[in-house]
């Protein structure tokens, strides 16, 4: 049973047109909006107002996505801080905090719907953002040679009393060798 | 080995408690005499196995041959008798309750229990590993320190080094899902190097210069390492305790083994492993090793004295240093830093390759990166224990090829022998007041090389006596031995094999032939493959068949003595085969056998790793095999968001590379991705302009002039569903169902 049109006014598409709705809808469905209405709704919103916006040599497509990505800039602006200059950054910054705060499905039916958007969405959607790691302050690790010689104020160097000891080490090694096989060879004659 | 460094001092109150070990007051002398103490006790085991075996050539008579021969036993039994005897010192001093020298006797763990006073960065290098598995690891870590009530006083860092995209995607993916779900977005960072300078080292490096300066601290982990809360903060607190520690190496654990290979290396290192680390510790004192992960580093010193240089010249010798742990440590200690281990912290843990061929591919980065410390043991400056590290490290690599040349020289002795036709003098001996028979003599020496390699096993049974818990955990005594027992069979196949593999890559490392970075297989990609065995060991195989003709024709009593090891060389397919694969793995672990307490009493965050990598979905999977994390990066707004959220953007970018990108971005849609090589399509991903475009133009395209790989990708999104837009046939307008 087919529910009312919700398109005002109805316009008539040929299959650019009919391309493009579908892309736009495939487009939403693919910010995890999963209420169909809503999608269908945003759909039809977009492709009329893109068809508004008909100019020589532009497809269909690029001016649905257009009038799509307006819509979301907008609504995006309602609800982040400002701040985020550009239109990329805040089309990011909004898709980012879109998935992150799970809005589609805590709060379906708002993304984009030109309702009053509600504080809490607001301040979810703010708080969403996987973060960026803490402010960089540079320190130079500059790669020093392993031959440099041990920096000033070491606490230990190689010195003679760490050097004695392995050399005192390797000839008693050598030394108990001798003593035993002599010791062996001489106790039977 | 007493406690004279254990020193009493007043704490509040009126009791006055034990009081903990100063490493700054260790005694030069002290150090000396267990360092000399350990040498003489390895000299004296050494040293009659050298007479004897000196004695049994003399009766022949000697020549190069054999003086050769003795010359590589002399390396090769030093070797062994120093391993041993580092578990007998250890056995000792567990038996006394454990060492007084130690880090962690450092800290008053009853009175010091307050928060940190500073927070620590706890940073986990990554490089094209599965990112549902580094996750998992991650949250496991964040979840345990969020139990301990000690969250706040961490930050966790994911640097990735990953230059797979598909890799790079997914960790990007995975790592938003955990925020998300931990809800730790200001406290869990992940970093995508754009340049993999000197790889792990630079990784590290590159963190130091960014964000060092926030932090005091930084523990490393890897990319498959598990520390608990506990174990964390315990470094940490031992750092704080001792101002002139610049680095603590906590022991891991070997877990999660599923083979048998994996399963038999995590239950020898858990049953053996904690006499051997104390008796390193009894020598190592402060000036111990970094073994790159599972570490506490104080990241000040770090930054000032451990950036790596080049070495001079081409690989493998010179270029960049592959094995940065040991060198990095030697640094910290050239300083004036001490470096400890800290054996007996617990909740340190990580995994093992999954089969042998996987281990020996491990084995090849770490031989060269051994092999080219030879270059650093004489470099100005570094403290002795230092250069002893660099020259073990060397040696337990060229043992193998000294053990081949043994093995070699052995045959050639019996095969001149024969041909000879002499026989062995009775009495003609330096020995001769003893009148040991030239048979006695070689028994002898047969039983103090097995009693040495047997004898850390002993040790550890010895150790586990007053132990019953720790027993049970094992799977009981039964069991225990019966574990024991597989795993010296098999060990002892395992060990000539690996020989073969050393040798050829010391050779391979001799005549300059670099190797690459591969990144660890693990779970069911690391079983092993029939094929995969086949191919690897069928040269092994053939020799050890010659070896064995050989020495049945030369004489069949040689043939006898050196059957175990050819045994290895003949069986190594199947054997290698049979051990990498999960089922027999799990068939031994439900009977109880090679049962390590990890297995039997997990730690909770052990068990929540098992939890969440068995109910993950792996967003991944789905993904086209080829270019999948490109095709999702561009096709996805979520992904798409995410990872452009994650790029530096470009400010003033040079007209010539907006013309090049932008060249690149048309061909990329109407070709595909297969039309650009894998720098151009990295170049791509990492220009966040780029990618937005890409991202925009690829939805505001006619399907038609798409390549295919791109009309699959937006067929691969959601598609318009029940109650969805459609156009109508008959009457073209646009309505709802």
């Amino acid at each position: 049973m087919k529910a009312a049109p919700v398109l005002s006014p109805v316009v008539k598409a040929d299959a650019a047109w009919s391309a493009a709705a579908d892309r736009i809808a495939r487009y939403l469905r693919a910010h995890r909006l999963g209420n169909a209405r809503q999608v269908s709704r945003l759909t039809a919103d977009i492709i009329a107002i893109a068809r508004t916006r008909v100019r020589p040599g532009a497809e269909p497509m690029a001016l649905a996505m257009e009038t799509l990505d307006a819509g979301m800039v907008a609504w995006f602006a309602q609800v982040l801080p400002a701040g985020e200059a550009g239109h990329a950054p805040l089309l990011t910054r909004g898709r980012v905090a879109l998935v992150m705060g799970e809005v589609p499905a805590r709060w379906p039916g708002h993304f984009m719907s030109g309702q009053t958007v509600p504080a809490e969405l607001s301040g979810f959607m703010r708080e969403a953002d996987p973060g960026r790691a803490p402010e960089i302050k540079f320190t130079n690790m500059a790669p020093r040679l392993i031959a440099e010689a041990a920096p000033p104020g070491s606490r230990l160097r190689w010195q003679w009393s760490y050097r004695w000891p392995f050399l005192r080490i390797v000839s008693g090694l050598m030394m108990v060798v001798s003593l035993w096989g002599a010791a062996m060879s001489a106790g039977g004659r | 080995m007493g406690g004279r460094n254990v020193r009493r001092r007043p704490l509040s109150g009126t009791s006055m408690q034990l009081l903990n070990f100063d490493p700054q007051q260790l005694e030069p002398g002290r150090v000396r005499t267990r360092r000399i103490f350990t040498a003489i006790m390895v000299l004296l085991v050494t040293a009659p196995a050298v007479v004897l075996m000196a004695d049994l050539h003399l009766r022949t008579g000697y020549d190069g041959w054999k003086l050769a021969h003795l010359i590589v036993f002399t390396v090769l039994f030093g070797l062994l008798a120093m391993g041993a005897l580092q578990a007998l010192l250890g056995f000792i001093l567990r038996r006394q309750g454990g060492d007084s020298c130690r880090i962690a006797a450092s800290v008053d763990w009853a009175a010091d229990d307050g928060p940190l006073a500073v927070r620590t960065a706890v940073v986990m290098p990554i490089c094209n590993e599965d990112a549902g598995r580094v996750m998992a690891g991650v949250k496991a870590i964040y979840e345990s320190l969020e139990a301990d009530g000690r969250l706040p006083e961490f930050d966790f860092f994911i640097l990735s080094d990953s230059n797979d995209p598909t890799r790079w995607i997914a960790e990007e993916v995975a790592w938003a899902a955990l925020v998300q779900e931990l809800g730790a977005s200001d406290r869990l960072f992940y970093r995508k190097r754009r340049v993999n300078t000197n790889k792990k080292a630079g990784n590290i490096a590159d963190f130091c210069r960014r964000w060092g300066s926030h932090y005091r601290y930084m523990v490393v982990l890897d990319a498959d390492s598990i520390m608990t809360g506990g174990a964390i903060v315990a470094l940490a607190r031992m750092m704080e305790r001792n101002p002139g520690v610049g680095l603590i190496q906590a022991v891991p654990r070997l877990v999660n083994g599923e083979t048998i290979f994996a399963r038999l290396q995590q239950f020898a290192s858990r049953l053996y492993g904690p006499v051997f680390t104390a008796g390193i510790n009894y020598w190592q004192l402060s000036e111990a090793n970094y073994w790159g992960h599972n570490a506490i580093i104080r990241i000040a010193p770090f930054i000032k004295h451990c950036s790596l240089p080049e070495l001079p010249g081409d690989g493998p010798f010179g270029g960049r240093i592959m094995s940065h742990d040991y060198v990095e440590a030697a640094l910290m200690r050239r300083a004036g830093w001490q470096v400890w281990l800290a054996a007996d912290v617990q909740g340190s843990f990580e995994e093992c390759p999954s089969n042998l061929i996987d281990f020996a591919q491990r084995d090849r980065r770490w031989l060269q990166g051994n092999l080219q410390h030879a270059r650093l043991v004489v470099a100005p400056g570094m403290h002795a224990v230092s250069r002893l590290h660099f020259a073990l490290g060397i040696l337990s690599y060229l043992a193998s090829p000294l053990w081949l040349a043994f093995l070699a020289l052995s045959t050639a002795i019996a095969w001149r022998f024969k041909a000879t036709g002499l026989t062995p003098l009775p009495v003609d001996s330096f020995a001769d007041t003893v009148e040991w028979r030239f048979g006695t003599e070689a028994v002898l020496l047969l039983g103090l090389t097995l009693g040495l390699l047997f004898l850390p096993k002993i040790l550890a049974l010895l150790d586990l006596r007053s132990q019953p818990a720790e027993v049970a955990a094992f799977g009981g005594w039964s069991r225990l031995l019966a574990g024991i027992f597989l795993e010296t069979v098999l060990f002892t196949l395992f060990a000539p094999l690996l020989m073969l593999f050393h040798t050829k890559f010391v050779v391979l490392t001799l005549c300059r032939r670099s190797v690459g970075w591969k990144t660890q297989r693990r779970g069911r990609d690391g079983q092993s493959d029939w094929r995969e065995s086949v191919a690897t060991h069928a040269g092994q195989t053939a020799l050890g068949l010659v070896w064995l003709a050989l020495a049945w024709w030369i004489n069949p009593t040689l043939a006898l003595w050196m059957s175990p090891i050819l045994a290895g060389f003949v069986l190594s397919a199947p054997v290698s085969y049979f051990t990498g694969r999960i089922a027999p793995g799990l068939a031994l672990k439900r009977a109880k056998v090679l049962l390590t307490p990890e297995e039997s009493a997990p730690t909770p965050e052990l068990i929540r790793l098992e939890l969440t990598l068995a109910t993950r979905a792996d967003a991944s999977a789905a993904w086209p095999a080829v270019d999948g994390g490109l095709l999702q990066a561009v096709a996805d707004p979520c992904i798409n968001a995410i990872h452009v959220s994650q790029l530096r953007t470009r400010e003033n970018p040079a007209p010539a590379n907006e013309l090049r990108f932008a060249e690149l971005r048309t061909r990329l849609l109407r070709d595909g991705p297969v039309a650009l090589v894998p720098r151009d399509k990295l170049a791509l991903l990492l220009d966040s302009d780029s990618m937005s475009r890409l991202h925009r133009d690829l939805w505001a395209t006619p399907s038609a002039d798409l390549a295919s790989e791109w009309r699959a990708a937006l067929d691969h999104q959601p598609a318009a569903g029940n109650g969805d837009v459609e156009f109508t046939d008959n009457d073209a307008m646009l309505a709802v169902k």
